[in-house]
């Protein structure tokens, strides 16, 4: 036990560093995204394992120390960053999907645009003979197994309207074809862009693309455009110059990205989300929570100020009402508080502020073990046993039902850990192992403090089990009774004049006294049940 | 202290049709409130949390605290003219007064846009270089998702209690417990209808919670009236649990109180989430401290009594007396 308390000690020392807090106490983010196909079903398995892979990449980029990323049912990631210091960059970057595709910009894969609203575009493609329910789908997700609807954003410094196009499905190329990307400057007119290198079969694909385009316009004599497209919206529409010899042969190498305005954080964060791969999925953020520092330690100050007071409360409660008993109970709370928190921070289990309710609601379900076991033992003394065989058959008989009814608390903590959402999971945790070590403590603290004190002669004196003489020999009586008889007597009621000392006598409220009773009652309220009911009645 | 003594000499049993009507009288006014702050729907009849629904909530702290009209007026034109606005203390240690703010539901930019408004407005404050801004926002789907697993969550805990009940004792001591399970359920839904307390994902912890917890008098009692059966035979069922109840009140109020202090020091002393927990929980330990003498023990006797061996001694008891 000592060596238990020692571990303990250890792991929480010093506390400041050794205990992990939620974000909900140190401030932080939590995101849960709910997980889609690009057209709006939900993920397979392999799917959401890959992209928390890649959320974990991205994550780590931003350099948050403790994060967390947790599936959740079949179709949820949660993502919680605590201490996080930009969660509005975090939000930018985290739940992007960015799935990069290269669309040949002719006639062909460019069955509508450009059109200068969504709602024209998809009529027109509704015109092209196109069912109802897959424009509805696009409509609603962007993309289909056939076409794929892309916006451009109006672009402030040519003053060109925003535009929408649709494309045919598959893209050219993918961001498959991606094997890293970096923020840069463009050479033309310094402005910032994004870098992509191809992988080896990306740039050989990529090279056919703007061959095929430079051909095309060399016949036309027209130039021709590719699409960069990021999440259905546009960032760039390079034009393939076939005036020029030198792309004869296609682009190899890489690719530009240099749409519009964009700012040196905007093409960094492009490049970030870009080498870190795109997400196989669409995530939509469902919940999102975002604490501030301040006010998580607000909440962390009040939580320990009232976890400290209730505690406080209890060992003075136990104190006075069990007196010799209690103070063993007071020692055996303090171990559980101990244990409970070196256990916490051995796992270690984050502490939030419903896992801090439940760690004090379970200070009260501690205390309960005690309470149980020393009122059996009180009434085994108080049935003439001496301290030591009270103490054991008190103890095992006590602990019978305090197992009944925390296996019944757990029960419900157990579905209350598999069915909540995030929050109120640290509260069922944490009420879980309370009740485990609870169980734990009064096994090997209570119980061999009570047998150590049982050795020692001071010790075997009932009225520090809190049990006076009186109280003793009425329960004795009361035992001797034998319970036909004692049936009997309380059947024969009113009738039992002789009898109602001794039946007031073995009154079990004797037993368990209310803290003055003395024992000795008189007749009139001494007996109970239907009979002295009855009684009442007939005066 | 008479009092006190009596309570270790009354007659519970033998008053059961009391105790019903009093607590279907407390169960009747929480689901008249129910119906009528529910306007006919009584699941209308709850103040639901964000968590239930859809929306944005943002908790912010200002450096020079504007009043609340000021604050309403901003955000109205930021372009959230039906924002529910209202002053906490809880933000900054009492610092500086905090305000809640709900809207509809932000997306990533919307939100940037009304933390930048608000900031060139009151300056949100930021001691330690963190602005206090806090922000949670829930889609319907998630609010959907709460309530169907809370529900779940609730009908799985009663079964599983049922199962355990009935394999440790016996089934008529299950419909004893279960019955005392809706009865505190029912009691702490009135409770949030009559007080327009908000219901949370705390509450429904609580609830959870309590469903286990309340049980723990009503294993002691139950417990101790087992193991009296087969010691009294002869006496009548309701007489032999009555003599149970006295003979464990102490520990079951004990361990009830037990409970309550700690959990009433984070009712005064948590912050709004512990106080939330601390509410339910509290109603649920008091209600489930009453029903386990008053709902559970009668309703075990009533089914006891129908046994053939216990309504000849009943039978028996009552012609005795006349």
């Amino acid at each position: 036990m000592a060596v238990l308390v020692a571990v303990s000690l250890y792991f929480i020392i010093p506390p400041s560093v050794k205990t992990r807090l939620g974000l909900d106490l140190q401030g932080g983010l939590e995101v849960v995204y709910t997980a889609k196909t690009a057209d709006g079903k939900p993920p397979s398995s392999a799917e959401l394992d890959q992209t928390i892979g890649i959320l974990d990449r991205r994550v780590n980029g931003l350099g948050v120390t403790e994060s967390a990323i947790q599936k959740q049912g079949t179709d949820q990631i949660s993502v919680s960053l605590p201490g996080i210091k930009d969660a509005q960059q975090a939000l930018d970057l985290i739940g992007k999907t960015a799935q990069l595709e290269f669309y040949k910009d002719d006639p062909q894969s460019r069955p509508v645009g450009p059109v200068d609203t969504k709602e024209k575009a998809l009529k027109q493609l509704k015109r092209e003979g196109v069912s109802q329910a897959e424009i509805d789908q696009l409509s609603a997700e962007g993309n289909t197994d056939k076409y794929a609807l892309v916006q451009r954003p109006a672009d402030p410094t040519t003053s060109e309207p925003e535009a929408w196009y649709v494309f045919n499905r598959p893209p050219a190329l993918t961001g498959e074809a991606i094997s890293g990307a970096r923020a840069g400057f463009s050479g033309q007119n310094n402005k910032p862009n994004v870098l992509i290198d191809f992988t080896a079969e990306g740039s050989k694909k990529f090279q056919e693309v703007t061959r095929e385009l430079y051909r095309t316009g060399l016949l036309k004599n027209t130039p021709q455009t590719f699409a960069i497209v990021l999440d259905n919206v546009m960032e760039s529409d390079p034009m393939i110059d076939y005036t020029d010899p030198g792309l004869r042969d296609g682009i190899s190498g890489g690719a530009e990205i240099s749409g519009g305005n964009m700012t040196i954080k905007e093409s960094q964060d492009l490049a970030f989300v870009l080498k870190t791969g795109a997400l196989p999925v669409k995530l939509e953020p469902t919940y999102q929570q975002q604490v501030s520092a301040t006010l998580g330690k607000d909440s962390l100050d009040q939580a320990l100020i009232a976890g400290l007071v209730g505690l406080g409360l209890v060992l003075v409660y136990m104190l006075v009402y069990y007196r010799f008993l209690g103070l063993v109970a007071d020692l055996a709370l303090i171990v559980y508080g101990i244990l409970l928190w070196g256990l916490f921070n051995a796992i270690p289990v984050t502490l939030t502020l419903p896992g801090i309710a439940g760690m004090i609601l379970t200070i009260g379900v501690a205390a309960d073990a005690n309470v149980v076991i020393f009122e059996r033992i009180k009434e085994e003394v108080s049935h003439g046993k001496t301290v030591r065989s009270a103490v054991n058959s008190g103890y095992a008989l006590g602990f019978k039902t305090i197992l009944d009814a925390n296996i019944l608390t757990m029960l419900t903590a157990l579905v209350l850990f598999f069915f909540a959402t995030a929050q109120p999971k640290g509260f069922a945790v944490t009420l879980i192992l309370g009740v485990l070590v609870s169980m734990l403590t009064a096994v090997l603290f209570t119980r061999a403090m009570l047998g150590v004190l049982a050795g020692f002669a001071f010790f075997n004196r009932p009225s520090l089990m809190g049990v006076s003489a009186g109280q003793i020999e009425l329960g004795v009586a009361a035992q001797a009774e034998s319970s036909v008889a004692a049936s009997r007597r309380r059947r024969a009621g009113s009738a039992a004049g002789v009898a109602a000392p001794v039946a007031a006598g073995a009154s079990p409220s004797a037993v368990e006294p209310a803290p003055t009773a003395t024992g000795s009652r008189g007749p009139s309220n001494g007996r109970r049940g239907t009979g002295s009911r009855k009684r009442k009645k007939r005066r | 202290m008479n009092f006190f003594r009596r309570l270790y000499s009354f007659d519970y049993m033998g008053h059961k049709a009391w105790w019903f009507t009093l607590s279907g009288i407390i169960i009747v006014i929480g689901l008249a409130s129910l119906f009528i702050r529910g306007g006919g729907n009584p699941i209308n009849g709850l103040d639901y949390g964000l968590e239930f629904q859809e929306g944005t909530r943002v908790t912010v702290a200002f450096e020079s605290p504007p009043t609340l009209a000021d604050v309403r007026a901003v955000v109205s034109d930021a372009g959230y003219p039906g924002a529910q606005i209202q002053e906490t203390a809880d933000v900054s240690g009492g610092a500086a007064t905090g305000f809640q703010i709900q809207t509809p539901m932000l997306t990533v930019a919307e939100q940037a846009e009304l933390k930048t408004t608000l900031d060139e407005a009151f300056t949100i404050s930021s001691p330690g270089g963190t602005p206090s801004w806090g922000i949670e926002v829930v889609s319907a789907s998630f609010g959907r998702q709460v309530v169907d697993s809370s529900l779940k969550a609730v009908a799985i805990a009663l079964v599983l209690i049922l199962i355990y009940v009935t394999f440790r004792f016996q089934w008529k001591y299950a419909v004893g417990a279960i019955a005392a399970e809706f009865h505190d359920l029912l009691i702490v839904i009135g409770v949030y209808s009559l007080t327009g307390r908000e219901v949370t994902t705390a509450t429904i912890a609580a609830v959870l919670t309590i469903m286990g917890y309340s049980l723990y008098d009503t294993v002691i009692i139950f417990d101790r009236v087992r193991e009296n059966e087969p010691k009294l035979v002869r006496m009548p069922y309701g007489d032999m649990v009555n003599e149970s109840l006295w003979e464990t009140l102490t520990r079951s109020l004990n361990t009830s109180f037990m409970s309550l202090l700690p959990v009433l020091c984070l009712f005064f002393f948590g912050g709004e989430t512990l106080k939330d927990f601390a509410f339910a929980l509290l109603v649920g330990i008091i209600s489930g401290a009453y029903s386990t003498i008053f709902i559970a023990s009668p309703v075990l006797t009533i089914l006891k009594e129908r046994e053939p061996k216990y309504r000849k001694l009943k039978l028996a008891a009552r012609a005795d007396e006349s």
